[in-house]
């Protein structure tokens, strides 16, 4: 296993990872009782509002898609295919 | 050519789009318009999709800045009367039967915009707590705490608090639907 990680480089660690958002401190705090609707839910309302919440997502989701869209897709598609 | 081509890959998100959409807007008409333009926008910047990214979470950010662009303010003025919205639909979610449709989406036009943009890239477009965080350019703590309380607000919106609840020690949102009425 010699190609472990460059630990033994004791350079400056300068990863990539060092461009990720730092977010431990970036947390928005609203003032005035941040916490006050931020609790959990009591889990039986929670449970409800989950059944409620999915049952209105799934019916979103599975709508039929108007036709109007694949066919502007098409378009766009075609289109592009021209000034190629 | 067995690969997909661009539009095959965003007609495979379309039910996704559509939904946030129709929810984001509260009108299918609306949200029919809304869909158009970002689809539109998409093609023409589909240079600055970089591939191996989710896609939804390009178009969603797409349709998401055009909303808050060009469309918040019509959607507070549109009243769709002939949609499935408006319709009253029973949600199937077991006892809350009696809640229909037309109710959450009542309710979810009460949250605050930025709570209820985040419940909805997080339950309908079903994207990940990072990828909320990035469209919407805020931290991941502040995506956890917005869904807490787009969720509690909900709750409470829906008038999710049965006698059976209210026998028990009162709830957090049992308190806040009380403060707000003044009993405290």
């Amino acid at each position: 296993m010699s190609q472990r990680e460059n630990h033994d480089n004791d350079g400056p660690i300068r990863d990539t990872e060092s461009d990720m958002h730092s977010t431990a401190d970036g947390s928005e705090n609203e003032p005035n009782g941040a916490n006050a609707d931020g609790v959990a839910l009591d889990p039986k309302i929670q449970a409800q509002l989950g059944r409620v919440f999915q049952a209105y997502c799934e019916d979103l989701i599975h709508q039929p898609i108007p036709d109007k869209f694949t066919v502007l897709l098409a378009k766009l598609e075609a289109k592009q295919r021209e000034k190629k | 050519m067995t690969e997909d081509s661009f539009g095959d890959q965003i007609v495979a998100q379309m039910p996704y789009l559509r939904a946030f959409a129709i929810s984001l807007c509260g009108s299918h008409s609306l949200a029919d318009d809304l869909v158009q333009d970002a689809l539109v926008k998409a093609w023409s910047h589909a240079d600055s999709f970089r591939p191996n990214t989710n896609l939804r979470a390009w178009l969603v950010t797409i349709l998401r800045n055009t909303y808050f662009s060009s469309y918040r303010k019509r959607s507070r003025e549109v009243q769709d009367s002939d949609n499935l919205l408006a319709q009253q639909i029973p949600v199937k979610g077991g006892q809350e039967s009696a809640l229909t449709l037309a109710d959450v989406q009542t309710a979810l036009d009460k949250l605050a915009p930025e709570h209820k943009e985040i419940l909805l890239m997080i339950g309908i477009a079903e994207l990940s707590y990072e990828e909320a965080a990035e469209i919407c350019g805020v931290a991941i703590g502040t995506v956890k705490s917005r869904l807490n309380r787009a969720r509690a607000k909900l709750a409470e919106h829906l008038g999710l608090l049965t006698s059976s609840d209210i026998d028990t020690e009162p709830t957090v949102s049992d308190l806040a639907a009380r403060r707000q009425s003044g009993a405290i």
